[in-house]
């Protein structure tokens, strides 16, 4: 009984903030009930027996996008002055036409579901029944790294080719603006001495994951906290990392992961780690993803600010 | 659905209020930053009902659902950053959080 | 036996904290009171409930890494706080309570 009231709970929680975060007139405050909704789904992750998504959850969907949101609501709002809604009439148009939508996607969906039969047996057994194969011990990692890496490949290129073209919008180092105005002892202090706490976690995260949750993409979010922290605090400066370190940093996943796959097509089968090296090979591209996730997730957050006016026009940005 | 486990039942109820919430924000709300953050309550709600679907076995959650909603999260926030980037450098350059056939007046 | 049952009751006692920090947010009149009362009351309450947990964990490095976890959270917590404290002291040296009233008024 309590089990199921908790469940209730989360449910109708995760649905009244959400309704909050897309009611609210403030860009400030629906972001950061965003990320109380964020975190609040991370619980409802563990509810429903998956840990790893909890941690991915917390990290990535609450943390770095609700910071995301946070920064750009600031920004937003700092620049215009509270200016007019636009013209009544087409506001309730909108309102009408957004419930419209909202119920009929809502009640699509309610049907389909409704429609699936009510036990369902899944892919867990043959992923269980085959997970010796790969080598690791927790079958998220297995599905991620052996069985369905392509997909996982595909998927660190993505978040490169995310944090590439943010990059290539031309913006600078939000960092800049942080550590000039208001350098802060006790964050600079907070950031030194928390650093060498953080990578040892991330590297337990990231060789856990091999067992039991854990994995490559927490660790790496682990990582890119870390960079936000550092750069915030003013302990380094991200404009000073050298082009070479920074192109290096943002690829080190997808080139290993690529280089990888070329080395098993060339051996015959593409992504078919041979048995015996599985390991190793599952924890070398997982140690080159979680770099390449901290350095775009940090990329992601820190240049989504853009440069000034003044500065761009006339002179030539920074080479990233 | 009725045959289902109370906890995948509740949320995936959840999960269908989540997807209807996050559709309206986006067609209803004209704030260009309201509209990303509705479409990434769209993509939790979608999250949510494919991992409540998963325990419908509940001593044997489907790992394959699991990892596709994890590299879900990590897609929609390199999408959520692509997003923002571009609000925010249409704001400095045009003043406008709106799209230009809905812009304020100054 | 016994241990469970105390460690249950750190648990609830440890949510009990944070119900009182919850409220405290919600009545208290300005920002550096509402901090002051969510600090004291979250890095409490969860200091109950990791203990309560690691009486029940199963094993001492289990137990350990509940420690750790509330030490790191208290560190990160302190920091954001003082963060939080020293901007708004920054941008609005007044009375406090003037600045929540404007903060309650814009929403």
């Amino acid at each position: 009984m309590p089990a199921e009231a908790l469940d209730v709970l989360i449910a109708v929680a995760l649905c009244w903030l959400a309704w909050r975060v897309l009611a609210d007139r403030d860009l400030v405050r629906s972001a950061l009930l965003y990320v109380a909704f964020g975190l609040l789904l991370a619980l409802a992750w563990v509810r429903l027996g998956a840990p790893d998504l909890a941690l991915a959850e917390a990290a990535i969907g609450a943390g770095v996008t609700g910071v995301l949101f946070l920064d750009a609501a600031g920004a937003l709002r700092r620049r215009l002055p509270t200016a007019a809604q636009g013209p009544r009439p087409a506001r309730r148009r909108l309102a009408v036409l957004g419930s419209a939508a909202g119920a009929l996607a809502a009640a699509g969906l309610a049907v389909a579901v409704a429609a699936l039969p009510g036990e369902q047996e899944g892919l867990a057994r043959p992923v269980e029944e085959n997970l010796p194969a790969t080598g690791v011990g927790n079958p998220i990692t297995g599905v991620l790294l052996s069985f369905r890496a392509w997909d996982t490949l595909l998927e660190v290129a993505v978040l490169f080719v995310g944090a590439a073209a943010v990059l290539t919008l031309r913006a600078e180092w939000t960092v800049r603006m942080v550590a000039r105005r208001r350098p802060d002892p006790l964050l600079l202090g907070f950031a030194r001495a928390g650093a060498p706490v953080v990578v040892l976690v991330s590297g337990y995260l990231l060789w856990l994951g091999g067992s039991a949750p854990g994995g490559a993409f927490q660790a790496g979010a682990l990582l890119g906290a870390l960079a936000l922290v550092l750069a915030l605090a003013g302990a380094v400066d991200p404009a000073s990392v050298p082009g070479l370190a920074q192109r290096l940093l943002l690829t080190a996943g997808t080139l290993v992961f690529v280089a990888a796959a070329l080395a098993t097509a060339a051996a015959g089968d593409v992504l078919a780690w041979p048995h015996e090296l599985a390991y190793e090979i599952i924890l070398a591209v997982e140690t080159g993803i979680a770099v390449s996730v901290g350095a775009a997730l940090g990329a992601l957050v820190l240049v989504a600010k853009p440069p000034r006016r003044e500065e761009a026009e006339g002179q030539v940005p920074e080479e990233a | 659905m009725s045959s289902a486990p109370f906890v995948v039942v509740v949320y995936a109820a959840a999960s269908v209020v989540l997807v209807g919430l996050g559709v309206r924000g986006l067609v209803a709300r004209p704030n260009l930053l309201s509209k990303v953050i509705a479409l990434n309550v769209t993509g939790s709600g979608v999250f949510l009902l494919l991992v409540a679907l998963a325990r419908r076995r509940p001593d044997a959650p489907d790992p394959v659902v699991h990892a596709l909603v994890l590299t879900g999260i990590v897609v929609a926030v390199s999408m959520t950053a692509m997003a923002v980037a571009l609000v925010r450098r249409l704001h400095r350059d045009t003043g406008q959080t709106r799209l230009p056939h809905e812009e304020q007046r100054p | 036996m016994a241990v469970d049952v105390l460690g249950a009751v750190l648990a609830v006692a440890g949510a009990a904290f944070f119900t009182a920090g919850a409220v405290g947010v919600l009545r208290l009149p300005d920002l550096h009171s509402r901090l002051h009362a969510l600090t004291k009351a979250d890095n409490v309450g969860l200091g109950l409930v990791a203990a309560g947990l690691a009486l029940t964990a199963g094993s001492a490095s289990e137990a350990l890494k509940l420690g750790l976890l509330w030490l790191v959270t208290v560190s990160a917590s302190a920091t954001a706080t003082y963060l939080l404290a020293a901007t708004a002291h920054e941008r609005a040296p007044r009375s406090g309570r003037a600045r929540a009233a404007e903060v309650d008024g814009a929403g």
